[in-house]
């Protein structure tokens, strides 16, 4: 099998997950005990008629099984419906709020990578130095502090105190924006900056982003550490690095090309795995950080039950998580030649 | 004393085990920190009502956001209430969420995880195709999803919506080792002589994998109850009032330039709480792992 039919097969099969996704979230929204379209309609002032339109306008009156079909055929034809509480398009609000969490996220992934493979590496080739005893501390403690309580003293310490960064509440400086001069394409402040060679710009959104992303960041830093220090453990035991150092290479080309290439499968696994939780960690940090991103937009829409918009967030989450994997498959194959996908 | 004699000669193997697996806890200094820690937390949470000085949820106006003292250990919060006694309290709830959501987690997880295995084909396929449902969508957005639809906001709401997401992990785990030992040759004896389908899952599969789910519940004790904690910060857990840890941050985070123990007493709770799981489930993979014994 070649690499396009074994990827045509995977997003084949992807398609019953993120159904049963849909399923699975559709039935939990809808068991509310509460009336949506009285919460929708302005709660108890509202009057009965407006109430009543809505239940028809979102087929409140139908049987859930019915809603549900009529869910799937508007999502068969790209329509994710309107949301009741913003009265915009549900694809409107994810397409404006969703590249600020991919930002969000790849920085962080970015930033947890550059962390932790390195001090992986050193507290493996070091085993039972400071190095490897502070790894192992910062490890622990990554898997163990709230992320939310993280990101609050880092704001304490490195905005009220020190005063480093800008104030929390926003991905760019509200001059910037408000001036009209910075456009943006993707609304990856990020990447939009470079593309228009603004370098002030980018050092702007570089500084807003820095403490989020390094809140969300350390976790998976922490797993990544972790895991890369194991593999690399029992990577430099095996007898092809004995004989590269035998070969006389030097100790910096057997650690980082010979040894540390076959050490990164199970940490690509695990830079897969944990997108899931830096999408949930996403959440919590986007609270913290006032981040205008897909996390706080589904915490509102939870609080307001608005369906539409909570159906929308969730089956966007669930394609990039099944994708996500997808593409960690797919490295494999690149990093280790001997896993040929089937 | 005839009596232990015999149970010795009985169980002489599996007391050597024993003694050698405590011998490896006591060999490795950070195990023991992480079950000092537990230990410690569990008896806070028994005698709460003893060490806690005030009541955790009475407030009192004329003492609000007072700093650490002799009076109140870990001060006020905007409302007068005793931080120190608040987050002595706390401890029992987080345990209890920890332990309930692991516990009926690894029931409900280890039951249709010993079915997928063990029966294999068709329950295996639906029972595997539903957990991969699970995987696909961040734990925390599910179980927001899912207290916000209870409409409740207490600390069963919690329980219910993080079991409701963490079952799926067991059914992997179980199912992992079940496919690895219904080979094994204890199963085809147990087979041999008759023993009913149930009883060889309950009684000769499950025990032999409980190393394992041992280490993996210990670890998601502190998950969970971050989980639990994170739940609560972001207004999906525990009522007002409740000397929850996670809605304790979430109240003082409006304070935190002015009083910073608001934020700073009840995390350091959570994180200690966690990192002693973590260490303690950490050490008992070292002490369980079979190849790292000998």
């Amino acid at each position: 099998m070649n690499l396009r039919e074994y990827i045509i097969r995977r997003l084949l099969l992807a398609i019953p997950t993120i159904l049963g996704v849909t399923f699975i979230v559709f039935f939990i929204s809808h068991v509310v005990p509460a009336d949506p379209a009285l919460v929708w309609a302005g709660g108890a002032r509202a009057r009965p008629e407006q109430v009543e339109h809505i239940r028809e306008l979102y087929h409140l009156n139908e049987p859930l099984w019915k809603q549900y079909l009529i869910f799937l055929n508007d999502l068969i034809h790209g329509d994710l419906g309107v949301s009741p509480v913003t009265g915009r398009p549900v694809i409107t609000d994810l397409k404006t709020y969703f590249p600020a969490t991919l930002e969000l996220t790849i920085f962080a992934i970015t930033l947890a990578i550059i962390i932790g493979v390195p001090l992986g590496v050193l507290s493996a080739v070091k085993k039972d130095s400071a190095i490897d005893h502070f790894t192992r501390i910062f490890a622990l403690s990554g898997y163990s502090i709230p992320i939310f309580w993280l990101g609050l003293l880092l704001q304490l310490f490195f905005y009220y105190h020190l005063g480093l960064v800008p104030d929390p509440g926003g991905r760019i400086n509200t001059q910037i924006y408000t001036s009209g001069e910075f456009k943006t394409y993707t609304n990856m402040y990020l990447l939009d900056s470079l593309i228009q060679g603004r370098f002030d710009v980018f050092c702007d959104a570089l500084m807003h982003m820095i403490l989020p992303g390094f809140t969300l960041a350390y976790a998976t830093a922490a797993i990544i550490a972790r895991m890369t220090r194991s593999s690399m453990l029992e990577v430099i035991r095996q007898d092809y690095i004995d004989f590269a150092r035998a070969r006389g290479l030097p100790e910096r080309i057997v650690i980082y090309k010979h040894a540390l290439r076959n050490a990164m499968i199970p940490t690509v696994t695990v830079v897969g795995l944990s997108f899931g939780g830096l999408l949930a960690g996403a959440v919590l940090t986007e609270t913290v950080f006032y981040w205008p991103g897909i996390g706080r937009y589904m915490v509102g829409t939870i609080n307001t039950l608005d369906f539409p918009a909570l159906m929308g967030g969730t089956i966007l989450i669930a394609v990039v998580f099944v994708l996500v994997n997808l593409m960690v498959d797919i490295l494999y194959a690149i990093i280790d030649p001997r896993i040929r996908y089937g | 004393m005839q009596f232990w004699a015999k149970f010795k000669a009985e169980h002489e193997s599996k007391i050597k085990e024993l003694r050698y697996t405590l011998f490896l806890i006591r060999n490795s200094p950070l195990t023991v920190l992480g079950l000092m820690i537990i230990l410690t937390l569990v008896l806070v949470a028994i005698f709460a009502p003893y060490i806690a000085p005030y009541d955790p949820e009475k407030t009192n106006i004329l003492e609000r956001l007072q700093p650490p003292s002799s009076k109140h250990y870990f001060g006020t919060d905007d409302l007068g209430r005793d931080i120190f006694s608040r987050v002595v309290w706390g401890t029992r709830i987080s345990l209890e969420i920890g332990f309930t959501v692991v516990l009926l987690a690894v029931a409900i997880g280890s039951v249709l995880g010993l079915l997928a295995g063990y029966y294999r084909g068709k329950v295996d396929e639906i029972l595997m195709r539903i957990t991969d449902m699970f995987f696909a969508i961040p734990s925390l957005i599910l179980a927001m999803a899912l207290s916000a639809a209870l409409q409740t906001r207490n600390i069963w709401t919690v329980m219910l919506a993080v079991t409701f997401v963490w079952w799926p992990s067991y059914v992997r785990i179980v199912r992992a080792s079940v496919l690895s030992l219904a080979d094994s040759q204890f199963v085809e004896a147990a087979k041999s002589v008759g023993a009913s389908d149930l009883r060889i899952m309950f009684r000769h599969i499950l025990p032999n994998s409980l190393a394992p789910l041992l280490v993996q519940m210990t670890l998601d004790l502190g998950a969970v109850i971050l989980v639990a904690a994170g739940l609560s910060f972001i207004g999906f857990g525990a009522g007002p009032h409740t000397p929850e840890w996670g809605r304790m941050v979430a109240e003082g985070r409006n304070y935190m330039t002015t009083a910073w123990w608001m934020i700073t007493f009840p995390g350091l709770a959570i994180f200690l709480t966690v990192l002693g799981f973590n260490l303690l489930g950490d050490g008992l993979r070292d002490v369980l792992d079979p190849r790292l014994r000998r």
